[in-house]
């Protein structure tokens, strides 16, 4: 299949990095996909664990940079046992 | 000390040639070239020439099947193609080609094996180099099991800027093969580092602002390689030096 071009922009939380470059892949669809949704799983490995709640997305758009796609990961840290001796109100 | 009937030489492992070492060399020496891309040696092929490269980047690209391509060593101005050969061999284990265009000194390998052969001097200086190269390989395996995306992409930016300048042509699609990465990671670490004032990145290239602060991003991964160059062989690989600025605190 013949290469196109594709801009992957990865959003975390309120932060966009939006893909200037743009970015050639042969295989279509299925390309994409692979690839947005590695780059979320290799991204989620880098991400400092210090924010409870994290949402990662790769969003896909074509070369026109019309929306093709998006991937998304949400990253959750649900504390269970509180260090505090009184237990939170509900 | 560089030996100063060498000093037309740029490449710096010429340039530390005592002269009798250089005169089994020298006729057999041919300033060449090196065009973006070109392909210098071949993986699982004989290599024919050694280059001893004194402007530009070679890059060691390491292959693995569908297209996981990724760099394992950097060479420039300070450094030589061919080290197998040194050790001993005759086909090249990766493929090395010029990522950063420029030009060098080759010697085709008979008469470098010859010259290697008779000088135990030139074998012991050599060597050193490829001493010099193992390491370099081997906090590259450490920088990529233990460093994040912006700190692998700030020590592979010094090992640049050490070879090549400020100034670098490089666009982000060929960063991801060089860091084996894929592209939409390149993203990130390149506005990362643009956010706190390390590089400035237009399209297809990167300029380097702070070199101070991208070794500290590369968190003791890059500096050992190059020290133990200036240690074995008198003389830094760094082509810039970074003057040490003293912050005076005011009372």
């Amino acid at each position: 299949m013949a290469l196109a071009r594709y801009y992957f922009d990865v959003r975390s939380n309120d932060r966009l990095f939006s893909d200037t470059e743009g970015t050639w892949l042969a295989g279509g669809m299925d390309a994409v996909r692979t690839e947005a949704f590695s780059a979320l799983t290799d991204y989620a490995r880098e991400v400092t664990p210090t924010i409870i709640r994290r949402r990662l997305s790769v969003e896909v758009r074509d070369e026109h940079r019309q929306p093709l796609l998006k991937a998304v990961l949400v990253l959750v840290i649900e504390v269970l046992a509180s260090d505090d001796p009184e237990p939170p109100n509900h | 000390m560089p030996h100063s009937a060498n000093s037309r030489y740029k490449n710096r492992l010429l340039g530390l040639l005592d002269p009798q070492d250089m005169s089994l060399l020298s006729p057999h020496l041919e300033r060449v070239e090196l065009g973006l891309r070109d392909r210098l040696e071949q993986r699982g092929m004989p290599i024919k020439f050694v280059y001893f490269i004194e402007e530009g980047i070679g890059s060691i690209v390491a292959r693995m099947a569908h297209g996981r391509d990724t760099e394992v060593g950097l060479l420039g101005h300070e450094g030589m193609t061919g080290t197998v050969a040194v050790l001993g061999g005759d086909l090249a284990p990766h493929e090395c080609f010029v990522q950063a265009a420029g030009a060098a000194m080759r010697i085709p390998i008979a008469p470098f094996r010859d010259a290697f052969e008779q000088s135990p001097t030139l074998q012991r200086f050599l060597l050193q180099f490829v001493q010099c190269l193992m390491m370099q390989t081997s906090y590259t395996a450490l920088a990529n099991a233990r460093l994040r995306l912006e700190g692998r992409l700030a020590r592979w930016l010094l090992m640049c800027e050490d070879r090549a300048g400020t100034e670098l042509n490089i666009t982000h699609e060929f960063l991801s093969i060089m860091l084996g990465v894929r592209r939409p990671g390149v993203t990130v670490a390149v506005q990362i580092l643009e956010g706190n004032g390390l590089i400035r990145a237009m399209r297809g290239k990167i300029v380097i602002r702070d070199r101070e602060g991208l070794i500290a991003l590369a968190d003791g991964s890059y500096g050992a390689p190059e020290a133990e160059y200036e240690k074995l062989l008198g003389s830094s690989p760094v082509r810039f030096k970074v003057v040490a600025t003293s912050t005076a605190v005011s009372p």
